[in-house]
């Protein structure tokens, strides 16, 4: 489920942040669906279990997982607020990325169909589940 | 927890160790770095209660170490060359770390003789070294320690086994929260292995941290600008621990928040901006060239 490149420069617990809420944003882990335990995925993945409660922490500090006592970590819901967040950061990235589709020439129709494109794989990752 | 304060070592006239504090909590993965010399295995068997320091406290889960077999009783040293008596197996190693150690598990040792799949009648001397080395580890985490420390222990693995190790030992600060301290010039290892580690040189401690907050406190930058002045004031706004130039494009070794750097660059809209996390290797160079420990650059 998860695939590390430990020959990045990333740190391993940013990598994994990012696959979490890869997962998480394509529906693949779905709302209170529960995660991996530190202890299997470190034991998985041969990655130090520090590291890996690092990202969960972070990850429930981000509002995207919650943890309950004794029993591990669950995928929070979307909240709307959290989603504002996002969506503010990702404008920034995308405005940084049409700026360089607009220099090699992308037309809009070409942007939309990408849309559309991701739209689709979306709604497939929910049917999969 | 592993708590050293202000510890200094002499042997003779020279100091080996200089007054170093340090803590490691419970359920650590510890790495030591350092050059040569620097007093990192002076350091462990300090620590380990082999050494006794000549001023300054070690203290495992609050108990000081040296001359007290019940602090020791959780604590297993591994030293850099295995140590096994003459003539003996492994069998017959079992048989005396069963008899000094309390902990000692004999379902441990079961589930382990299988992983590490090792004669465990044959004369340890016939075995290779990283086959000693294996039987070492095997003893070692049978013993079911408090505290694992390490003395370079890579060497002489293969990577099917260090990987083996790696994930034990995972299992082990994952479980029941093992606290390891590693001293390896193994970079690599070292980055995928510990959450905290601890540069030496000569005697001092340079440099000591969570490994992810090290390597988020220092980057590398790229950046061919659109002016060769522009980079005149860079030098004034950011901490640049290191610079050269290869053709148009400047590298910076630059200390600090990253976005901080980022913005700082950006003003200038370079042609080619790249901002890179440091790897451990580099940081270490980087920290030694610091404290005046380079290499020189020699054509023979």
């Amino acid at each position: 489920m998860f695939e590390l490149d430990v020959r990045s420069r990333k740190p391993i617990y940013e990598q994994l942040m990012g696959k979490v809420k890869e997962l998480i944003l394509h529906g693949i882990l779905q709302a209170d669906e529960q995660l991996p335990s530190v202890r299997s995925l470190s034991s998985q993945l041969t990655v130090n279990p520090n590291t890996i409660q690092k990202a969960y922490r972070e990850l429930e500090r981000d509002g995207y997982i919650y943890s309950l006592q004794g029993k591990g970590s669950f995928v929070a819901p979307v909240r709307q607020e959290q989603n504002e967040n996002q969506k503010a950061q990702l404008r920034g990235e995308l405005l940084r990325l049409m700026a360089e589709a607009v220099y090699l020439g992308f037309t809009v129709a070409e942007v939309s169909a990408l849309y559309h494109e991701a739209e689709e794989q979306r709604e497939k990752g929910m049917g999969n589940d | 927890m592993i708590e050293l304060r202000k510890v200094t070592k002499f042997f003779q006239e020279e100091k080996a160790v200089d007054d170093i504090s340090l803590t490691v909590h419970k359920g650590t993965i510890y790495g030591l770095l350092g050059s040569n010399g620097a007093g990192k295995t002076t350091l462990l068997k300090t620590l380990a209660g082999i050494y006794r320091p000549e001023s300054g406290t070690v203290k495992v889960a609050g108990q000081a170490v040296f001359e007290h077999p019940e602090t020791k009783r959780k604590i297993v040293f591994m030293p850099d060359t295995p140590y096994f008596f003459p003539q003996s197996s492994i069998r017959h190693m079992a048989d005396f770390y069963r008899s000094i150690y309390p902990g000692w598990s004999e379902k441990r040792f079961e589930e382990l003789s299988i992983v590490f799949k090792l004669d465990q009648g044959r004369k340890l001397s016939r075995f290779s070294k990283g086959m000693q080395r294996q039987a070492a580890i095997l003893l070692g985490l049978s013993c079911m320690p408090d505290v694992l420390i390490m003395d370079e222990p890579i060497d002489g693995l293969d990577p099917v086994m260090r990987r083996q190790i790696k994930n034990l030992l995972f299992q082990e600060v994952a479980g029941r929260e093992l606290t390891v301290i590693i001293s390896s010039h193994n970079l690599r290892e070292i980055e995928d292995l510990c959450d905290h580690v601890g540069i030496m040189h000569g005697g001092k401690m340079l440099i000591e941290k969570d490994l992810d907050d090290l390597k988020a406190d220092t980057h590398k930058v790229q950046v061919a600008f659109r002016k060769e002045s522009h980079e005149i004031p860079l030098a004034a706004k950011l901490q640049v621990l290191h610079r050269e130039q290869r053709g148009s494009v400047h590298l910076f070794i630059v200390k600090g928040d990253r976005e901080r750097i980022a913005a700082a660059f950006q003003v200038y809209e370079p042609y080619v901006f790249d901002l890179l996390p440091l790897t451990l290797e580099e940081i270490f160079i980087y920290e030694m060239g610091d404290a005046g420990y380079d290499a020189q650059p020699i054509l023979l």
